[in-house]
């Protein structure tokens, strides 16, 4: 079975304060695969929370907190409250702490340093493995995990001309993705799912890239903050498929916990595992 | 450690056991071996929300690495009991030539697999073999 490599979205604090979430993944996996056999499924986190920390300034916090304040100011979540317990966090200073990684992975330097930190941490997971990962995205991570597949397509390292064993990643899971959202204040994350989807028909036309959400993940949907409108060339992809969970939330309505509850999911863990046993 | 941060630590960590307290409902099935297969051959079933998921798994003997031969995503239609088999981007344990597409039915605890058409195939012999007759089964809350 292939390792699968975590990366982790947005964060309050560095790498230390937010270790953990590959152990919640693979108990889940093991849960899934549990009296079916002997399996060794890896999970490595690929962590980049140290990096954003380091350019954290001001001016990022004072930019996050006026984009959450403003959208409180637009009635979209009612209640600095409310926010406070979407995020978990008992103050805005660490909600802006969190949205503040969004402005930091679209700083022109310091995404590629960004990248550069996970995609360091993926090759060293395939390195260990002998085998090309399974890359699991959350959140920001899932975007980071897009750019990350397109650079390696661009860059030659993956594509049709190259061996799919030697491919660095060889499936691509994302979860709780902003990959529908358009908003003017981050830079495109439809253009760039669109960026992978003109890459892979061409090149790697089996290429798995599974896309679990929850109608109730405010992120995923697209509707808090902006209007979602799927990115028009996924539907393109023929490794493409994207799936609706229900249960993530406690209740109906909008929940910021059916978009950190992915890691533990049983279906997450099922469709991590369906990628795992992918051959060459 | 400040006393302003602490009441702040000390929230945060409630908050997280108060979410903690609510997870998903999960349905499971423990291992079974399908009994028209091999008996290396085990399968289980877990049920949350709308997605059934159904596991077959091949214990190799000795030092062969064992196998998944198929992990099966049935996904709920609209709120009913029906569930319809979304297909298998990973390629591997794929269902063959499926349309239409093949129908789980849940009934509370109790998940049943419609077979095939005539004509469609699998790449598992033993998937093959079980899928060729209705399966049911009763899963449990975990």
């Amino acid at each position: 079975m292939r390792t699968i490599v975590a990366v982790h979205g947005i964060t309050a604090g560095g790498n230390a304060a937010n270790t953990g979430y590959a152990k919640v993944e693979s108990k889940a996996i093991q849960k899934h695969l549990a009296a079916l056999g002997t399996f060794d499924v890896p999970v490595t986190e690929a962590l980049w929370a140290d990096e954003a920390q380091r350019f954290l300034s001001a001016n990022f916090l004072a930019d996050a907190q006026a984009m959450v304040l403003n959208a409180i100011g637009g009635k979209v979540l009612g209640a600095v409250g409310k926010v406070l317990s979407w995020f978990g966090v008992p103050t805005l200073a660490q909600v802006a702490d969190m949205v503040a990684d969004v402005f930091i992975y679209d700083g022109i330097t310091r995404k590629n340093r960004i990248k550069n930190v996970v995609l360091a941490q993926i090759l060293a997971a395939r390195e260990q493995a002998g085998r090309g990962v399974i890359l699991h995205g959350n959140s920001l991570g899932s975007v980071i995990g897009l750019d990350i597949i397109s650079d390696l397509i661009e860059g030659g390292q993956m594509g049709a001309d190259v061996p799919r064993k030697d491919w660095p990643i060889r499936g691509f899971l994302s979860t709780g993705s902003p990959l529908a959202l358009d908003l003017p204040f981050v830079s495109g994350y439809v253009d760039r799912a669109n960026r992978l989807s003109r890459l892979l028909p061409k090149t790697l036309s089996s290429f798995p890239w599974l896309n679990l959400y929850d109608l109730n993940d405010p992120i995923a949907s697209g509707n808090l903050l902006g209007i979602a409108s799927d990115p028009s060339l996924l539907a393109q992809l023929r490794g493409y498929r994207k799936l609706r969970l229900t249960d993530l939330s406690p209740d109906s309505g909008f929940h910021i916990r059916s978009h950190t509850e992915y890691w533990g999911h049983p279906t997450v863990a099922q469709h991590l595992v369906a990628l795992a046993r992918l051959k060459d | 450690m400040p006393a302003q941060r602490r009441v702040a630590v000390t929230l945060f960590a409630l908050g997280l056991l108060g979410l903690g307290a609510c997870g998903p409902t999960v349905f499971s099935l423990y291992a079974q071996s399908p009994e028209s297969c091999a008996p290396e051959y085990r399968y289980t079933a877990v049920l949350s929300g709308n997605v059934l998921g159904v596991t077959l798994a091949k214990d190799n003997p000795g030092d062969t690495p064992d196998e998944i031969p198929a992990v099966l995503t049935y996904k709920q239609k609209g709120d009913g009991q029906l569930f319809e088999l979304t297909p298998d981007p990973t390629g591997a344990g794929d269902i063959l030539d499926a349309p239409p597409a093949l129908l789980a039915r849940v009934v509370e605890a109790r998940a049943c697999l419609e077979p095939f058409e005539a004509g469609d195939s699998t790449g598992d012999v033993c998937l093959q073999s079980w899928l060729q007759t209705e399966r049911c089964f009763d899963l449990e809350k975990e």
